[in-house]
């Protein structure tokens, strides 16, 4: 028995040793990251907020400079949401803009609430087949609504309905929103202001995602900002504030931002019609697309900008219970991971800039490498302990300073975010919110590394396909709140 | 220090210093929502006092003495709001009220203040004050090293119909490449007819690219006819910016004088000068286009084709006959596009 534990220890320490080493530079390079990042995420905020002064959203709505945009709502299955959605996003401020729905084969009736609630008659309209879609079986305009356009098509998926969307859209600049999201009244103004700045070199550029669980919405309005109730909802709000607050701003400010949410984003038409619009093999269809613009500006050395605005903002639902969250998250990685193999060869290559170095060289280190690290971290450490190797008093203490360098870099998020934030709100949130972030670490975030891992697994055996995500509505929750 | 204690003393200090950041931003948090309401409550205060003494200017005495020293802060911030979108009569009696209140000096020294933010406002409005100084300021803001106050400053000086060298303007306002920005292009169009005489000397000058893309669409949307035969010059740019600019701007001029170069563009190598050639005969409405767009309807870029067919549809009834006759021509993408049209019209035979 002595001599198989020595034997052991004589092969298992030195790769414990050698794997630590690996694993200690990691999270060094992990923490430089988030520290330079912090510190990048602020001067961009200050720059963008400077050039919000001159080119204020009221200044755009009286001007005469702004430039037509298509709203591209891909619909499957939204019965119970799409009228409200899209009285929403009628009512948006902006002098010319369309809303062009696209029904993607629901099996539900979306298009007959559709049809119900906007008097939509069926019509012809001219398109170009540029980009491969399913085939349409009806395009309808409303009499009483101008700016609004119902496609509707064979079912295809998300990418299909965008392609479908950028076919028989028109306008200089096309808006990608989710059927369940809502945007702030004023955020086309906002989110079009790098198009004014920079016509020509600007193609893409990202709004900000928050959390619309636990807020008050009335007739597709935003009444009241509050936390949400629920623990799931809650640690997912401070995710999305870290991850927009520090991470795509920083990206901006380094001319590397890799996604662009489907849920809420503006591009040039005419460059994503030069790319081939969006992937359909591909449920990262947002990612891939803009990294996409990124290869086709760079390998021929047309300059170009996308960039993200923390003061455009969508709101959208996110998922409330494990199971929904679980296949959120996964289909979110694989995504990554689909972008990620199939672009590798820009992955921490200089020919690509900092898009490829930076950019797309942090997902590949710390979304898609990160979580198999934590896992060997999961299966080494129990091993050490039990061939009684493991210095507990160091691991504890090492296991104290990563959890309260997460909740550093959280303050950090909410810190930028008060730079964003004009209006009054209650200051025990910001408690909330960082113990929060303080609880994510037991259990939250583990969870997420294990669903990552899941998602490397169907990612090598090729699974296809997005999952259920079922949605409460808006409107609900008032009612639910008051009983 | 071992690395235990290191590991130790990083982690200690990184809870303290979450822990006062997060301290200072409650407090933070506690002092702007007080501001913020008591900002607001003092706003409307002052909003109804600046309306009453609209009405009652023999209050002012009384008035001024019920403002605070830090009221001025707050009036500035509000008359700049107020003054983008009151109009006519109204905004005369702020402007003189502004006076009375002594903020044109306040302005003044704001553009000398360190924050930009505050430099940009003073800027934003200064521009209502036609006074030799604040004029002889502005010139000197459009010096200032941060872009959105040059910015500013050139609008307040366009509103106030004061702009003496257009020329410096654009020089302290446009890259010396690549496309202005449209914030800046919507400023010279401002300027209207009174800077012709600048523009048409801007392009039979040699200046940069930019400074002449400015020049071609501040003449499209001068509405002057003067600007056409200068404009004539720039079709065949060798800059294809230039040339759909160039396009644009005699498409809004509307004059049969510009055919002969838009129906030459039409055959341009470039589907994008095609394209709003295409446009710029529709806008035009001469029925010696027709022809040509008619070959345009089988161009390889479906934009072409849809533009023309657009314009043929505009010209009126020969245009539509045109239309109705590719529809049923041998050339498929012609007809396609043709029915395409005629069936979204509403005009299909």
């Amino acid at each position: 028995m002595m001599l198989a534990v020595t034997t052991f220890r004589d092969v298992f320490l030195p790769l414990v040793y050698y794997l630590d080493s690996w694993v200690l530079t990691m999270l060094g390079i992990y923490a430089s990251c988030f520290l330079f990042q912090i510190g990048a995420a602020f001067f961009e905020l200050r720059r963008s907020q400077r050039e919000g002064k001159s080119v204020t959203p009221w200044w755009l709505l009286t001007s005469k400079v702004t430039i037509p945009i298509s709203i591209l709502v891909p619909a499957h299955n939204e019965e119970k949401t799409i009228v409200e959605n899209v009285r929403s996003l009628l009512s948006l401020h902006y002098p010319d803009f369309e809303v062009l729905v696209v029904n993607d084969g629901s099996k539900d009736n979306t298009l007959a609430v559709l049809r119900a609630a906007f008097d939509l008659k069926a019509v012809s309209r001219a398109y170009p087949h540029s980009l491969p879609c399913k085939p349409i079986r009806g395009i309808y305009h409303s009499g009483r609504y101008p700016k609004l356009a119902v496609v509707d098509k064979l079912n295809g998926g998300k990418s299909d309905a965008f392609n479908a969307g950028l076919n028989l859209s028109r306008n200089p600049l096309v808006c990608m929103v989710d059927a369940d999201s809502m945007l702030e009244s004023d955020s086309l103004l906002r989110l079009v202001r790098p198009f004014i700045l920079e016509p020509d070199e600007m193609v893409a550029v990202g709004g900000r995602i928050r959390v619309v669980n636990g807020c008050e919405v009335r007739s597709g309005r935003l009444v009241r900002v509050d936390l949400p109730r629920e623990f799931l909802p809650l640690v997912q709000t401070v995710e999305y504030i870290r991850s927009f607050q520090i991470a795509r701003l920083s990206w901006s400010r380094m001319q590397s931002v890799t996604i662009i949410s489907g849920a809420f984003g503006l591009f040039k038409r005419a460059a994503l019609m030069k790319v081939g619009g969006y992937a359909h093999d591909t449920v990262g269809e947002d990612m891939e697309v803009t990294v996409k613009l990124h290869r086709y500006y760079l390998e021929n050395r047309i300059p170009y900008k996308v960039s993200y605005l923390a003061d455009p903002v969508c709101w959208t639902e996110v998922p409330a219970t494990l199971k929904i969250l679980c296949n959120q998250r996964t289909r979110w990685a694989r995504g990554m991971l689909e972008v990620l193999f199939r672009h590798r060869a820009m992955i921490l290559s200089p020919r690509y800039g900092m898009p490829g170095m930076f950019g797309l060289g942090y997902f590949f280190l710390f979304d898609a490498i990160g979580p198999i690290i934590e896992l060997l971290g999961y299966i080494i450490i129990p091993t050490c302990w039990l061939a009684g190797i493991l210095n507990l008093p160091f691991f504890l203490s090492y296991l104290g300073l990563l959890f309260m360098f997460g909740v550093f870099v959280s303050v950090g998020s909410l810190f930028l975010e008060e730079l964003t934030t004009s209006e009054p709100s209650p200051p025990h949130d910001l408690l909330i919110l960082t113990l929060c972030a303080f609880a994510e670490n037991f259990g939250y975030r583990q969870l997420n590394s294990w669903w990552r891992i899941k998602a490397t697994y169907q990612f090598l055996r090729k699974k296809r396909g997005w999952g259920a995500m079922t949605r409460a509505g808006f409107t609900q929750k008032p009612a639910q709140k008051a009983a | 220090m071992n690395l235990l204690l290191l590991v130790w003393w990083l982690t200690v200090a990184l809870a303290a210093m979450s822990l006062l950041a997060m301290t200072a931003l409650i407090i933070y948090r506690l002092h702007r929502n007080r501001r913020l309401e008591l900002d607001a409550a003092r706003r409307e205060v002052l909003k109804q006092m600046a309306w009453d003494l609209m009405d009652r200017p023999d209050r002012l005495v009384e008035l001024r003495s019920m403002i605070r020293p830090d009221d001025r802060r707050l009036l500035l911030q509000l008359f700049a709001e107020l003054l983008q979108k009151i109009r006519g009569k109204y905004a005369e009696r702020f402007v003189s009220l502004m006076r009375l209140l002594g903020l044109v000096e306040e302005c003044l020294e704001g553009l000398e203040d360190r924050s930009w933010a505050t430099r940009a406002e003073a800027c934003t409005v200064l521009g209502a004050f036609n006074d030799a100084n604040v004029r002889a300021a502005l010139y000197g803001a459009l010096e200032d090293p941060v872009m959105e106050v040059r910015v500013e400053a050139a609008r307040a000086l366009v509103r106030l119909g004061a702009v003496r060298s257009v020329t410096r303007l654009i020089r302290h306002l446009t890259p010396t490449e690549g496309t202005p920005s449209l914030a800046v292009m919507d400023l010279f169009r401002n300027l209207g007819r009174q800077a012709m005489r600048d523009w048409l000397a801007l392009l039979e000058s040699d200046a940069p690219v930019p400074a002449k893309l400015i020049a071609i669409d501040a003449l499209g949307h001068s509405g002057d006819l003067q600007a056409v035969p200068p404009l004539l010059q720039y079709y065949d740019h060798p800059s294809q910016t230039v040339r759909v600019t160039t396009l644009q701007s005699l498409g809004l001029l509307r004059d049969p004088r510009a055919l002969p170069a838009v129906l030459l563009a039409m055959t341009d190598h470039d589907w994008e000068v095609r394209a709003q050639a295409a446009m710029a005969a529709g806008d035009i409405g001469a029925k010696e286009a027709i022809p040509l767009l008619e070959r345009l309807l089988e161009d390889d870029s479906w934009w072409v084709r849809y533009r023309a067919a657009e314009a043929l549809y505009r010209i009126g009834d020969p245009g539509i006959f045109a239309l109705n006759d590719a529809a049923v021509r041998p050339h498929p993408l012609a007809a396609e596009i043709a029915w395409d049209v005629l069936r979204e019209k509403g005009a299909a035979a």
